[in-house]
């Protein structure tokens, strides 16, 4: 007489798999239309929020379910296009946009010695889109990249180059590197990296979640005009966030590892065959039916999956019913996530 | 909680609060080494031995039955097992206990004593594996052990401000209530149960449980002047 069985070593089986989705709230593919908030994407004066970064809405913030989806920002390595925290001598260029330059170059080099360089190219000024945390859940997916920025000289689309690439990406504080492209789907356009006079187009960290564009080459091609102006209120970030709004084209999806744990729960004909449920039994324990004196049927609903302290830890539930007598036997494959 | 969709086969378990707790604790304690089945929904009174169709119909009622999906109370899911018995059993085990309720003032004592009843052919007896006792709200209780098999075990519990579960095997099993009032509030007295299944038989027995704000005047012995109170 039991009530609980073992499992064996090998009817517990533990399995990984990738699983993607789309990055945006409600796993909406392409981020068609969007919307900044009025009261963040302020920028009166040198600390204003809007001169660091603009938070970018699946919907308006007048909704109640309005999510941030990414925020964009402008940095310089000088400062330049930003108004100066303190605009006196000693305090010159010390501003958001160099701010922004400083963290996003720290996070990847972990060093200030070291400047983005965009294929021998290296400019003074990026920009960076960066993904909401809550967006992705554990990396973006190379090669699922299709971004579009509009300017002066027409519609541009961007890419990462994972699947042109061969060999394993460039590793860094931040996890993998990849080039953003000309292409679409991680594939480049043509075969040269340097795909402007300015260099290549930028860096992409999925790992981070964050698409770092080389602003020369950018606004060189798109032709997206910048405001490099010492202690100037240049809202760069803002022009950079026009082009993909004119746009209303960004598909990038994220993607999971899920380790699955399955335990091969086996029912032998023997075994289960009675049930203490109440409505089986009298309250002395005879049983309700009389054809089931030779015969007990039960049904099960439920698995209940304990530890040694015969506590239960997890449960699951069949989806109907699943009769058991002397003369069958079940086979019930159990998926644990984690 | 929804239905489940039918037309799926897959099964998909969920961790219980206890499950939540074990993996929190990252002591090993997590570990899935066993499993039971159990029929909480089905009422087999729908099960009909008459059916004008025969009898390979007579169980079409619960065999149609939408389930519900699984939720994480541990203490009030599994609550009847399916269990293994001989071929041509007509009477299934009963798990009794030599008190019905159990009312305890501020840090007073008592013993839950189970017995099994038509287990092995036996009108009475301890199982010999022994029980397990679920406390459903282990923070009402300062002692909570079992006694007389050689797995009884009794483990600190973590501190909770919500109700915590624990399971502990014995033959017989001791309570002691807590002698604090924190946790009564404005409330006069705390309830919980204690579920009680025999490990061989699966049979359980619930039994409520209640702790009164009551403080008990206990009479002073002659050397000893004036009142105790506990």
């Amino acid at each position: 007489m039991a009530t609980y069985n073992r499992y064996a070593s090998d009817d517990i089986v533990i399995s990984t798999d990738r699983v993607s989705t789309s990055t945006w709230s409600n796993n909406t593919n392409n981020l068609e239309v969007a919307y900044t908030a009025s009261s963040q994407a302020v920028f009166t004066n040198a600390t204003s929020s809007g001169a660091f970064r603009i938070d970018i809405y699946n919907l308006p913030t007048s909704s109640t379910s309005e999510e941030v989806q990414y925020s964009v920002s402008y940095g310089h390595r000088k400062g330049s296009g930003s108004l100066d925290f303190t605009n006196d001598t000693g305090s010159f260029g010390f501003s958001a946009t160099r701010d922004i330059y400083s963290q996003y170059r720290n996070l990847v080099f972990g060093t200030e010695l070291t400047d983005f360089t965009f294929d021998t190219v290296t400019p003074d000024d990026i920009f960076v889109v960066n993904v909401n945390r809550a967006r992705y859940k554990q990396n973006l997916k190379p090669g699922t990249l299709n971004f579009k920025l509009t300017g002066d000289n027409g519609e541009f689309l961007f890419t990462d180059d994972s699947i042109t690439k061969t060999g394993s990406a460039v590793i860094t504080n931040i996890g993998r590197q990849f080039n953003l492209v000309s292409g679409s789907s991680g594939v480049m356009s043509g075969s040269t990296l340097g795909q402007t006079a300015s260099g290549s187009y930028g860096l992409f960290y999925p790992d981070a979640g964050i698409l770092l564009f080389n602003a020369a080459a950018v606004s060189h091609s798109v032709g997206l005009e910048i405001n490099r102006g010492s202690n100037a209120n240049g809202k760069n970030n803002q022009k950079f966030y026009n082009a993909i709004s004119e746009s209303g084209y960004f598909i990038l999806d994220s993607e999971e590892k899920i380790t699955s744990q399955y335990y091969f729960t086996r029912v032998k004909n023997q075994e289960f065959n009675y049930t203490t449920n109440s409505s089986f039994i009298e309250t002395d324990g005879t049983l309700s039916f009389s054809s089931m004196n030779d015969n007990p049927r039960t049904y099960i609903t439920t698995i209940g999956l304990y530890n040694d302290n015969n506590e239960l830890v997890a449960t699951a539930k069949l989806s109907q019913p699943l009769a058991k007598d002397f003369t069958k036997e079940a086979l019930i494959k159990v998926k644990l996530d984690y | 909680m929804g239905y489940l969709n039918n037309s799926s086969i897959i099964v998909d378990a969920i961790l219980t609060k206890k499950g939540r707790e074990l993996l929190a604790r990252q002591d090993g304690s997590f570990k899935i080494t066993q499993f039971a089945l159990g029929d909480d929904e089905i009422d087999y009174t729908l099960f009909n031995e008459n059916h004008p169709n025969g009898s390979q119909y007579s169980g079409e009622a619960i065999e149609n039955m939408h389930i519900i999906e699984a939720f994480p109370d541990d203490n009030n899911i599994m609550v009847s097992k399916l269990v293994t018995l001989p071929r041509g059993t007509t009477k299934m085990p009963v798990v009794t206990a030599n008190v019905s309720k159990v009312t305890l003032s501020l840090g007073s004592s008592t013993v839950i004593n189970p017995e099994t009843l038509n287990l092995n052919g036996v009108s009475t007896l301890k199982e010999p594996a022994g029980y397990l006792a679920t406390i459903a709200d282990r923070r009402l209780l300062t002692t909570f052990s079992g006694v007389g098999t050689n797995e009884a075990t009794s483990t600190n519990r973590p501190y909770s401000n919500s109700s915590l579960s624990e399971t502990i095997k014995g033959s017989s099993f001791n309570l002691t209530a807590i002698s604090s009032t924190s946790l009564f509030g404005t409330n006069n007295r705390l309830l919980t149960s204690i579920t009680i299944e025999g490990i061989e038989s699966g049979a359980r027995v619930t039994i409520p449980v209640e702790i009164t704000k009551e403080v008990i005047a206990v009479t002073a012995t002659q050397a000893q002047t004036g009142v105790t109170l506990r």
